[in-house]
């Protein structure tokens, strides 16, 4: 059950502001690094969400976050401006992410698993074939939105508000899963059964939660789409759903707060690593099963039982 | 309030209920008492539609909802305690009530609850699963009675509790009986089922085999054939 404590806020608190530092004072590199981390960051709470706290492991989140990203872009293309667009864009993920969910709420475990996989690789394929999407080529000359004293235009200000939006995401997340839907909604993954004998309807509140997941997905579109101003079916390949997976597992599952770490660190370790061997993905898969191996609970996870035990 | 006809159900291919008929009069405790694998948990979970439905009639109140899913029982009037308790050991034990709660229509409240428990009372905000046993059953119940219930399933709620316990539970369940809440309580412990209970059912291999009132059921020479007791 997940519980805002001052631990928690804290741990968000020092990472958020650490991102924002690495913004302002690591240069152009940097901002680029920061904004991609957010984004990153923004997809792993969406998935911890449906995984972390309902059980709904999904492989679909990289084609329902493309749901977003395309979602904006077409509504920007036929002349929205920027702000309903987003709003658009993340609808599409919601109502996308929910019909999947009301079909893949029935299955449970690896049956689940497949569902959205399934539906990832149609929507992928999708993409990739319509030629109204721009096909395997992707479409280009997206508009960013712009906020008052920000721009938007320059990368420090886009890389403050992909910060800011990481910021409102994890607090949305949190007022999800602290609201009385929430507590069903965790109560529904502890024990179904007790949870439908007291009147929650199962399959309807699992479907709920994975499109409020879905629609926090679709944040991560828009923010990609605003930010590369160009987005193609890559994007949505299975593999980047598998990836954001792995940033959950590696940053702490149930927390909220790893996805916000996985999400640094996976992609610090990425660049770093780049730069001296073409196989940082060997560095990430070990690091990998060290975390799990530790216990499962993840670097967040890890960092709470050390504070645990300084203050206790 | 509640009339099993001929009910049918299993797990499977096995079958557990052959054809198990009872009825619980509108304000009276009903202990459903039995050997170890006789039925008796079965029949509570096929009623709160937790099992599927075969063959049968449960009537709620006149109602046929044999085939009704579990969250509409629930909010048709149907409080289920199951064994084992099973709370939410992660929430605290206000949001195991408040939870419960959002189908009542309002009989119950958390302090008619915390009157009723004084030991929930003091522990409300503490995770349910560092609750005792007998705290957890309460906190079961409790549960239970926030989705303001017309019957009240329990599933063996003397199960590991400890004398002080059970003096405490027993004195809760006898508020309800007072109040005219309708029960059909599982029992092993007899002596406590039977200090509660207007009416005795006993069934065997999943079939009633002696049903009466609670008086009669003292002498009754199936008590002794069936329960050994």
């Amino acid at each position: 059950m997940f519980r805002l404590d001052p631990m928690r806020i804290a741990l968000m608190v020092l990472m958020l502001v650490g991102l924002e530092a690495a913004a302002i004072f690591g240069g152009f590199f940097g901002r680029e690094i920061v904004t991609e981390i957010a984004i990153l960051a923004i997809l792993a709470i969406s998935l911890d969400l449906a995984a972390g706290f309902g059980g709904m492991v999904s492989l679909g989140h990289g084609a329902i976050m493309g749901l977003g990203a395309y979602g904006y872009a077409l509504a920007a293309q036929a002349g929205l401006p920027p702000w309903p667009a987003a709003a658009l864009g993340v609808a599409a993920a919601g109502l996308g992410g929910g019909l999947i969910g009301a079909v893949a709420a029935r299955m449970q475990g690896i049956f689940f698993i497949m569902a959205t996989l399934a539906f990832g690789q149609m929507i992928w394929a999708l993409s990739f074939t319509a030629g109204w999407l721009g096909g395997d080529n992707g479409l280009g000359g997206i508009d960013r939105p712009s906020l008052p004293f920000l721009g938007l235009t320059d990368p420090l200000s886009f890389a403050s508000y992909a910060v800011g939006l990481l910021l409102l995401v994890f607090l949305l997340a949190a007022a999800i899963l602290r609201s009385p839907f929430g507590r069903a909604y965790q109560a529904v993954h502890e024990n179904p059964s007790r949870a439908a004998a007291l009147g929650v309807a199962p399959l309807r509140i699992r479907a709920i939660g994975f499109a409020a997941s879905s629609a926090l997905a679709g944040v991560a579109g828009v923010l990609a789409a605003q930010h590369m101003q160009f987005i193609s079916p890559a994007m949505m390949v299975w593999t980047a759903s598998g990836e954001v997976l792995v940033v959950l597992i590696l940053g702490g599952i149930g927390t909220l707060t790893g996805p916000i770490m996985g999400a640094a660190v996976f992609v610090g370790l990425k660049y770093w690593a780049a730069g001296w061997t073409d196989h940082w993905h060997l560095v990430i898969g070990i690091l990998l099963i060290a975390v799990v191996m530790a216990g499962g609970r993840g670097l967040a996870g890890q960092a709470e039982d050390w504070w645990r035990r300084a203050w206790a | 309030m509640l009339e099993l006809t001929g009910l049918t159900a299993g797990y499977g291919p096995a079958e557990v209920l052959h054809g198990l008929s009872l009825r619980v009069g509108a304000g009276t405790v009903h202990a459903l008492l039995g050997r170890n694998g006789a039925g008796k948990t079965t029949a509570l979970r096929r009623i709160m539609g937790l099992l599927p439905h075969r063959e049968g009639r449960i009537l709620l109140a006149g109602q046929e909802i044999a085939d009704w899913p579990t969250p509409h029982l629930a909010r048709a009037g149907i409080g289920y305690v199951p064994e084992g308790r099973e709370v939410f050991a992660t929430l605290t034990v206000r949001e195991n009530l408040v939870l419960a709660g959002r189908i009542g229509r309002g009989e119950w409240s958390l302090p008619r609850v915390s009157a009723l428990f004084p030991n929930l009372a003091a522990r409300m905000e503490a995770p349910a699963g560092a609750l005792s046993g007998g705290e957890q059953q309460m906190l079961a119940i409790g549960r239970a009675l926030m989705t303001s219930p017309r019957l009240l399933l329990l599933d063996e709620p003397s199960e590991g509790l400890s004398v002080q316990m059970l003096g405490g539970l027993g004195a809760a369940l006898a508020a309800l009986k007072a109040e005219r809440m309708t029960v059909l309580l599982v029992e092993q412990n007899i002596g406590f089922a039977t200090a509660l209970a207007d009416e005795v059912t006993l069934i065997s291999r999943g079939q009633a085999v002696w049903s009466g009132p609670v008086a009669a059921f003292e002498g009754a020479e199936a008590r002794a054939r069936y329960l050994g007791a």
